[in-house]
């Protein structure tokens, strides 16, 4: 009886060794690949002189965009009024692209009558940054769950994912003076001269005191 | 204070059946532990291996650590960097993204075979829960990963969950529904998504979630070491072989066989070959979202059913699951083997579809690609 225990220890003991010896060995064999690699990935980076300056020149690009952004953020904690656009460079067809008091996506537009639409890109599905392409039906479209918006009314079309409209954003037409000439609060209602000989050259701005809500 | 008394002992009843540390000795843990073989037997590897692609994503999260850089000037650029000019650096940011991958498939075959085995059954609640709490770790670890290279569809993916997390906020009775806003707040750090959101990710994703889920790791760990493996069949089973030497070293080989395979996947496969290129510029805040913004294969589950169903549906499908999967040591208590089987299936029958075929379900629902 001890003797067929001491046998099945002594079976278990080389069963044991055997496979040890063939995971030792597995393990060589793949030490021999992965660590080459994972000691290569802390060699010092042998690039070319044209592969530094790339590298560089990138580096220093969005630097410089980080710091626009930053400086956007000062702007709006501090300046009463935000430049969009001029009023000659809007477009029915195709929106641009700006940031609002919460530094969130807005867009602006030319209207029928020669004036701007300026609302929130955010869509109000689950915040995507909706498209500036109008299409032949003046819908703009939001890529993500495909909700499709008026951009005169800012409202969903049926069927859409957003329930809620885009929210207008209030807006005022500067003369190069710094002169206001025309304002339109975020409910529509407009103050000053519609006159397009007179806005003609205009700069767009979003103001402060039309800002509000949380982000 | 006979009461006070009482429910004291009890505690410490309760807690030495759940951690009976008596077993911790060389002849408990090693020389007299048993495996059950049985037709399941496979699934005994799962959690093993859990383990291994886990400890893959400590060693080449590590390796990353040496050259990626948290900021939203930097992140993108030294991602690209890692790829381009560190010697094997696309190799292991991709072995990092597989065995992620990798360690949430396994997490949840884990998960999805103990409950079929009702290996969550007294006295292992704790080895349950402590199971569940990382399985949903595994899933933040996933989450807070994905937005760190900064490119669009890391932004605005993360941008689209924040937001669905403030929107069951409608949903909820009086005060409660203010919570979900405050959460993502919390985790955004700022009025929009920017560098506090990246720090408190990286934050996140590099200490806070490892710290926790080795935690509960441990307390896993040992006491499944205390308890032993569970039996698994309702039938007890004929065979058994010893965990030391015989099933250590199966684990070891098939840890050595996933080794094996993720290796060869990373070196050949770009992880990101799945998705249309754009996605992976950096991040512009002036300019839409790009078409096919879309989470990580392992939140399709969640992903596809918001896409069709009702939002408040889902999250109630989604609250009840989750207080489901915290219970289940309580709630299946009684139910047989052969029951928790075939729900076994179904849940993975579910997660299978979802995951393989959420964008055709889609396509014919809604008429469009998503």
């Amino acid at each position: 009886m001890a003797s067929n225990e001491d046998n099945n220890v002594d079976d278990e003991k080389r069963v044991f060794l055997k496979a040890m010896g063939g995971l030792g060995a597995a393990l060589f064999l793949l030490s021999l690949g992965t660590l080459e690699k994972f000691f290569s990935f802390f060699e010092k980076q042998d690039l070319t002189k044209e592969q530094e300056e790339s590298i560089l020149s990138e580096k220093i690009r969005r630097l410089k965009q980080t710091a626009e952004e930053e400086e956007m953020q000062l702007q709006r904690l501090g300046q009463d009024r935000i430049y969009v656009t001029s009023i000659d460079s809007l477009s029915p067809v195709k929106g641009i692209y700006f940031i609002d008091y919460f530094m969130r996506p807005g867009l602006a537009f030319c209207d029928d009558n020669g004036l701007p639409i300026v609302i929130s890109a955010k869509c109000t599905h689950l915040g995507c940054t909706v498209g500036n392409n109008v299409d032949s039906k003046g819908l703009i479209l939001c890529p993500c769950h495909l909700s499709r918006f008026n951009i005169k009314t800012g409202a969903p079309i049926p069927g859409s994912p957003a329930k809620k409209p885009l929210p207008h954003l209030g807006w005022a037409l500067v003369d190069a003076k710094g002169k206001i000439l025309l304002t339109e609060d975020p409910e529509g209602r407009r103050q000053g001269t519609t006159d397009m000989d007179t806005l003609d050259g205009s700069s767009l701005y979003i103001l402060k005191k039309y800002a509000k809500g949380a982000a | 204070m006979l009461g006070q008394k009482k429910w004291l002992s009890r505690m410490v009843e309760f807690m030495n059946d759940r951690l009976p540390m008596h077993k911790f000795d060389f002849e408990h843990l090693v020389l007299k532990k048993e495996v059950p073989v049985h037709r399941m037997s496979w699934a005994y590897y799962l959690g093993g291996l859990t383990l291994f692609f886990f400890l893959v994503q400590v060693v080449t999260g590590v390796f990353l650590l040496f050259y990626y850089q948290p900021t939203v000037s930097d992140a993108h650029a030294s991602i690209e960097y890692i790829n381009k000019y560190v010697s094997e650096g696309f190799f292991i940011r991709n072995l990092h993204a597989w065995s992620s991958s990798c360690m949430i498939l396994c997490l949840v075959a884990h998960a999805v075979t103990t409950f079929a085995m009702k290996a969550f059954a007294p006295p292992r609640e704790i080895i349950w829960v402590g199971g569940v709490i990382m399985l949903l770790l595994g899933f933040a670890f996933g989450f807070t990963g994905y937005l760190l290279p900064w490119h669009q569809i890391a932004v605005n993916a993360t941008k689209v969950m924040l937001q669905t997390i403030e929107r069951s906020g409608r949903y909820l009775p009086g005060p409660l529904s203010g919570a979900p806003h405050y959460i993502k707040e919390l985790i955004q750090g700022g009025p929009v998504i920017g560098q506090a959101t990246l720090s408190r990710f990286y934050a996140l994703h590099v200490v806070i979630l490892p710290l926790i889920f080795v935690a509960i790791l441990g307390i896993h760990l040992l006491s499944v070491q205390l308890h032993g493996m569970s039996q698994g069949v309702d039938k007890p089973a004929k065979k058994s072989e010893k965990f030391f030497p015989f099933f250590v070293l199966k684990d070891l080989i098939v840890w050595g066989i996933a080794f094996f395979l993720v290796f060869v996947l990373a070196e050949c496969v770009p992880f990101e070959s799945f998705s249309p290129f754009p996605l992976f510029q950096p991040f512009n805040a002036l300019g839409a979202t790009p078409e096919g913004i879309r989470p990580e294969w392992y939140f399709y589950f969640a992903y596809y059913p918001l896409e069709l169903l009702p939002f408040w549906l889902v999250l109630i499908g989604m609250t009840v699951t989750i207080v489901v999967l915290f219970l289940a040591s309580w709630i299946f208590k009684n139910t047989q083997r052969r029951v928790l089987g075939v729900m076994a299936w179904v849940i993975t029958a579910y997660l299978v579809i979802i995951t393989l075929f959420g964008s055709v379900i889609y396509e014919i629902v809604k008429g469009v690609k998503p």
